[in-house]
């Protein structure tokens, strides 16, 4: 059936319509925040006297902003040796709970669990896990072994919340993995069997190619949102010692709201923008599905 | 007789509109913020109470965060244009806020004062001069501050020292640090179970400032110079903290591996009687345990030198926001609060710096006033800075980088660095 324009054109008031809450509550809540901070990074501003222009004064600082340059390299250290464990370790876990039979819901419950606990109650748990004075060191001691700094020393502290964020990104990457997994057509597998595929070719093969668009999923979401954390790093150290677990976002945090530089802070947080945009970007077009 | 009615009715009517609307014009609810100090806010909640039982067209609202928390959420209220009427500030952030006309000048008169110099006459001297900009005083102390060395009387008996007769109080840092390694006490796993000394560890870069300041000052260690360059890495400086924070570590009698971390309670080892020396204001002892707080004696702050003694002095105040519309009524309430300087040392452990404080009868029975009284004469404040919440954090950073045993003079070059960074933007 024809749809004459001027239906065309009802619907598509009606559409704008129905679209306009969520489009007004992204503008609001999301575009304008994005465009004052980039506005607010040509500025100097205090919060508490009116912002004064001073043009890209903050991002030509940037080359030689101590701070930001340490807290630069912190962030990328911790993105990378956190997405790359974490992906390898979701797959696994993906793929061997595809392999179980009976209780394969109750593996799936309890490895999703830590993603639905409160981040700050566990940040909270493994601090005081780690605590020098704390079980994890208790039970060194008890095995023989010496128990050590975990959360106060520069050469630790930044191992310690790697590995705490393993344990809490690892959960939701699995369930991700595994609902890929599952999407596998078995006449595949079946096909390949028939064919004497076995093992690494089967990976190679069949599993692999078919979870290119999950596997570019996960890395997106785990280097993106490694690139925002902050509870961790807030909680448990507060980005010390030393600074040396002061990621990115703790930075923004204490340059605009402890130490009063907005603009600063905007100009951080700009780059902070643009460079999760970018990477985003590019491992997209890296593990697009060329043949789609 | 029926219009007779309703006229009645109607000037009824609006008789009670008007009054209505006379008690909405004259009543006024003080909204109060706080940082997070339960024996403080209990005592202002009781204060409260009784001046709206005086005054009843004037409620006080209380809101309360943590120290930290408290400063960020103070700054964000300020700035979304809804600053509460008082508001409860540390006097390093004075010149900040008063040059961005957060404060409003305190009123003499509201202290029933005709004058700034009779305001000044009520208070001990110095008290109000950390909370002075351009002879402006924006803020009346509700703690006027000084330090001292608690000791755990019992802890000093297992030695076989009785800390009650003061000759057998530590004098100097050196006597510090020795009497810890004898006050540690380890479990035969080598778990330390008792520390002798500790300084504050991994909480905001004032708990550490409030702890080196005297030090600094004893050694005549400048933060920045006369011109406003870092010196921080100077020899006096690096002597300062090699010979006091960086011996704890290296004695390993301390540190931060050592330490419980509250930003509630900053001393919690020493007040759970893990601990057996601190270095602390008199508003620490009502955080104390029952057992801490009958054993508990009040030493003076060990010198370099007893002949030139030197402390910090500090001042969590009390100020009324310019923006305020309500600021009559709240540096009356102010007045009324401030004034019982009895009532708070004995609830809260505070000095309001007001003169005579330490002759009244409650004073002399508190532990220490004496110790304290002595400690106001000798004190300075911290650094002024506009920057100070950055250059703080500089020399946090390097004690923390010197504890885990990089060279003092090292840590302190990266941050005199960083402070000359910060300066010149």
């Amino acid at each position: 059936m024809m749809r004459t324009g001027s239906g065309r054109s009802r619907y598509g008031r009606w559409g704008f319509l129905f679209c306009l809450p969520a489009l007004l509550f992204i503008a609001i809540f999301q575009l304008y925040p994005v465009l004052f901070s980039y506005f607010i990074s040509l500025h100097e501003y205090d919060l508490l006297s009116p912002p004064r222009y001073v043009g890209f004064k903050y991002f030509r600082g940037l080359v030689t902003d101590r701070a930001f340059l340490r807290s630069l390299s912190i962030t990328i250290t911790y993105v990378v040796y956190t997405v790359v464990p974490v992906l390898g370790i979701a797959f696994w876990l993906g793929w061997a709970l595809t392999k179980l039979g009976r209780s394969r819901g109750a593996w799936r419950t309890l490895i999703f669990l830590p993603s639905v606990m409160p981040l700050v109650s566990v940040a909270l748990t493994w601090k005081l896990l780690l605590n020098v004075q704390g079980p994890v060191n208790d039970g060194l001691s008890a095995l023989g072994m010496a128990p050590a700094s975990w959360l106060t020393t520069s050469a630790m502290a930044p191992w310690a919340l790697i590995f705490v964020s393993w344990w809490h990104a690892t959960s939701y990457y699995t369930i991700i993995f595994l609902a890929g997994f599952l999407a596998i057509p078995r006449d595949h597998y079946e096909a390949a069997a028939l064919d004497g595929a076995r093992g690494w070719s089967v990976l190679r093969h069949i599993t692999l190619p078919s979870m290119k668009p999950t596997i570019a999923l996960v890395v997106v979401l785990s280097t993106v949102n490694g690139l925002k954390t902050f509870a961790f790093q807030q909680i448990m150290t507060d980005g010390g010692p030393a600074g040396s677990t002061q990621i990115l976002t703790l930075l923004i945090y204490k340059t605009s709201f402890s130490f009063l530089q907005m603009g600063k802070a905007s100009a951080y947080s700009v780059i902070l923008f643009t460079g999760i945009l970018v990477i985003s970007l590019i491992q997209i077009w890296l593990l697009r599905d060329r043949h789609a | 007789m029926r219009k007779f009615h309703s006229a009645l009715l109607s000037w009824a009517l609006v008789g009670a509109s008007t009054l209505a609307l006379a008690s909405s014009v004259t009543a006024a609810e003080l909204t109060f913020w706080h940082h997070t100090y339960p024996p403080a806010t209990d005592f202002i909640a009781k204060k409260a109470a009784e001046y709206t039982a005086q005054h009843p067209d004037v409620t006080i609202k209380i809101h309360e965060d943590p120290h930290g928390d408290y400063e960020v959420k103070l700054t964000a209220a300020i700035a979304a244009g809804n600053p509460p009427d008082i508001i409860n500030v540390l006097d390093y952030l004075f010149p900040q806020y008063a040059s961005k006309g957060i404060l409003a000048q305190v009123d003499p008169a509201a202290f029933g004062q005709a004058s700034q110099a009779d305001l000044e006459a009520l208070y001990m001297p110095s008290a109000l001069s950390g909370l002075t900009i351009d002879g402006k005083t924006y803020g009346v102390p509700e703690e006027f501050n000084t330090l001292a060395l608690f000791l755990n009387k019992k802890h000093f008996a297992d030695i076989g020292v009785d800390v009650s007769n003061p000759d057998n109080w530590p004098k100097t840092w050196n006597d510090v640090f020795e009497l810890s390694k004898k006050l540690q006490k380890k479990d035969d796993a080598g778990k330390t179970t008792r520390l002798g000394f500790n300084w504050v560890w991994n909480l905001d870069p004032y708990w550490y400032a409030q702890q080196y300041w005297p030090i600094l000052v004893q050694y005549g260690c400048d933060v920045v110079d006369a011109s406003g360059k870092a010196a921080i890495n100077s020899p006096a400086c690096v002597q300062a903290f090699t010979e006091t924070w960086q011996r704890l570590i290296t004695d390993g009698t301390g540190g931060p591996e050592l330490a419980t971390v509250n930003p509630v309670n900053a001393l919690q080892d020493f007040s759970e009687g893990r601990q057996s020396m601190a270095i602390a204001g008199i508003w620490a002892p009502p955080l104390y345990s029952d057992e801490v707080k009958a054993d508990y004696i009040v030493a003076a702050l060990p010198q370099r030198d007893a002949v030139n003694p030197a402390t910090l002095l500090n001042s969590y105040a009390l100020a009324v926001t310019a923006g305020s519309k309500n600021q009559k009524e709240a540096f009356e309430f102010l007045r009324f609060l401030t004034a019982d300087s009895d009532g708070y040392l004995a609830a809260t452990g505070y000095v309001t710096g007001l003169k005579g404080w330490a002759d009244t009868k409650v004073a002399k029975e508190t532990r220490g006033s004496a110790v304290f009284a002595e400690g106001q004469k000798h004190g300075s404040f911290v650094w002024r800075s506009p920057t100070w919440s950055q250059e703080g954090t500089a020399i946090k950073n390097a004690i923390e980088q010197f504890a885990q045993g990089v060279p003092v003079q090292a840590a302190l070059d990266q941050a005199a660095a960083e402070i000359d960074q910060i300066r010149a933007n």
